[in-house]
């Protein structure tokens, strides 16, 4: 369960991107972040991912107050959180397999177990005959699916998407939205941060739109 | 909302499975595997850029081998200074006329002293044979009437237990002697010769301290490079749960293999400096009638120089790879 109590964050320019959000995300639950450019969105996102620090608040997930981890404590946070961006930011110089080995091997997983739930994950997202690919020889809704596959390739307890199908058509935007609800469907939980209502409307999922730094409307399932 | 388990997939089945735990062992085993991991990126990193590489090496190598080369032309010159001090036998010429009691009690005396090697008294008949013999004026020498050179003392000091400066003590005390009419050592171009050792210890100790950060920048500035061109990769792997550690391992590895191979490069710069000025060394330790036998650094020196290299490679990627991991601030 995530919580967060009068979550604040104000950045170094003097900008308030967070003002004061309360919010419980059940385990298990997939919600959507809603609200136009500068809502704070993205901000929360990383707030959750401890991408950022918040200004005041506390941030509360698994019954651990993730705003008091020290530096060190943070990568073991991550690797029980998987994140995806806008754009997968893959490294292009290597396999598609070798993407999704990158955080199996820093939480030291042995090569069988990397070989096993790496094809796990790419049988998920169904790029199992691209794993020996260049990101770049992909289309961009497979490069997505990349991203999504390295973000569970270790299991996570959460899922944060930050607008994960702004750069991608209407129709590989649903299959994408379809995986997370698979995902969701195995115990995951997500937080996804999306701007396309249309897309995500005949989703039967929690809506949560921010404006100004602020829980504008909950919409419930 | 809270979505129910759907697992007749394998895949998603799979997903679901939580991990399992790691005991100590595992942990260990972990380290091990992501240092050796980290070792081999850093080799295959050093063996993709072979000119880079090859170019730090050979600074750093040579940065090493200055010091390195000033210590070891210190250790031969302090080394041979056995050597140079045998030049520094007192002779006491004693006063003309001197009976033999008293010259018997006067080496007697000389030779209580343990600080003298050897004491060796010549007639002033053995002195006028000696002089005849070296000089070439052997029938000259012979139509003098009477020998004109005094009988003398010839005193080798323990330089073991003697400074220069003891001997140049000694010598006025034995300067105070009734038998002896005067004397005499040649220390001054000795005392030089010292004089300048010391300013060369000096000099090295700058040269060294100058160098060891020159080796530092040196190898920062090749790491600060090296994580330019890792900057997506530590970023990546810092999102999805990366330790400082982890990042820095690279790093750490690589300026090790800097520093290492740098200061056997360094040694061995030093080993051809030495064939190639012995010859000269030799030359010049002739004209002043004494043998310096130049010998390389040991086995301890070249040691500690290489764990130096060692030591300034690691010191000079921690602190790059710092840097680095600070400017990303994930």
């Amino acid at each position: 369960m995530i919580t967060l109590k009068n979550l604040r964050k104000r950045y170094s320019n003097g900008h308030d991107a967070i003002r004061g959000i309360n919010l419980t995300i059940e385990q298990g639950e997939l919600i959507f972040l809603t609200g136009q450019s500068g809502a704070g969105k993205s901000t929360l996102l990383k707030l959750l991912g401890l991408l950022e620090r918040p200004s005041s608040g506390s941030i509360t997930v698994n019954e651990m107050e993730i705003n008091n981890l020290n530096s060190r404590e943070i990568p073991f946070y991550r690797r029980k959180v998987g994140m995806i961006f806008q754009n997968p930011t893959l490294l292009n110089d290597r396999s598609v397999f070798e993407n999704l080995a990158l955080p199996l091997r820093i939480a030291g997983f042995s090569e069988a177990e990397t070989r096993s739930r790496i094809h796990a994950s790419l049988a998920l997202v169904d790029l199992l005959k691209k794993q020996a690919q260049l990101p770049l020889a992909l289309s961009g809704g497979e490069q997505q699916r990349v991203g999504i596959a390295r973000a569970i390739v270790c299991r996570p307890d959460i899922i944060l998407a930050d607008e994960p199908t702004g750069n991608l058509d209407p129709e590989l935007s649903k299959d994408i939205m379809n995986l997370f609800v698979r995902l969701n469907q195995v115990g995951i939980t997500l937080v996804i941060a999306t701007h396309d209502l249309a897309l995500i409307s005949p989703l039967n999922f929690r809506q949560i739109q921010l404006h100004d730094g602020k829980v504008l409307k909950t919409q419930n399932a | 909302m809270t979505q129910p388990l759907k697992e007749n997939n394998p895949a998603e089945k799979a997903i679901a499975e939580k991990k399992p735990k790691n005991n100590t062992v595992n942990l260990i085993s972990i380290w091990f595997k992501q240092h050796q991991a980290a070792c081999k990126n850093a080799i295959k990193h050093l063996i993709s850029t072979p000119l880079s590489s090859l170019l730090t090496i050979f600074v750093v190598a040579i940065a090493l081998s200055l010091p390195s080369a000033l210590q070891v032309m210190i250790k031969n010159l302090e080394s041979s200074q056995t050597s140079i001090n045998e030049q520094a036998k007192i002779t006491l010429f004693l006063k003309i006329g001197t009976s033999e009691a008293d010259i018997n009690a006067l080496t007697q005396q000389l030779s209580t002293n343990d600080s003298l090697l050897e004491v060796r008294f010549i007639s002033a008949e053995q002195a006028l044979k000696d002089f005849q013999q070296s000089s070439n004026l052997g029938n000259t020498l012979s139509a003098l009437k009477n020998n004109p050179l005094p009988a003398s003392v010839v005193i080798t000091p323990d330089t073991q237990k003697l400074t220069i400066n003891d001997i140049e003590f000694l010598l006025g005390d034995y300067q105070a002697l009734e038998a002896i009419d005067i004397a005499q050592i040649d220390v001054g171009w000795i005392k030089k010769l010292f004089s300048i050792i010391e300013l060369a210890k000096h000099f090295a100790i700058g040269v060294s301290i100058f160098l060891v950060f020159a080796v530092l920048i040196i190898i920062g500035n090749t790491i600060r490079n090296l994580g330019q061109r890792f900057q997506e990769e530590i970023a990546i792997s810092k999102l999805v749960g990366a330790t400082d550690a982890y990042v820095r391992r690279i790093f750490l590895y690589s300026g090790l293999f800097y520093g290492l191979l740098g200061s056997i490069f360094g040694l061995t710069f030093v080993f051809i400096g030495i064939l190639w000025v012995t010859p000269h060394v030799n030359t010049l330790a002739a004209l002043y009638d004494t043998n310096i036998n130049i010998t390389g650094p040991g086995l301890n020196d070249s040691f500690s120089l290489i764990v130096i290299g060692i030591i300034l490679g690691l010191g000079g990627a921690w602190v790059a790879s710092n840097r680095i991991i600070n400017r990303l601030s994930l």
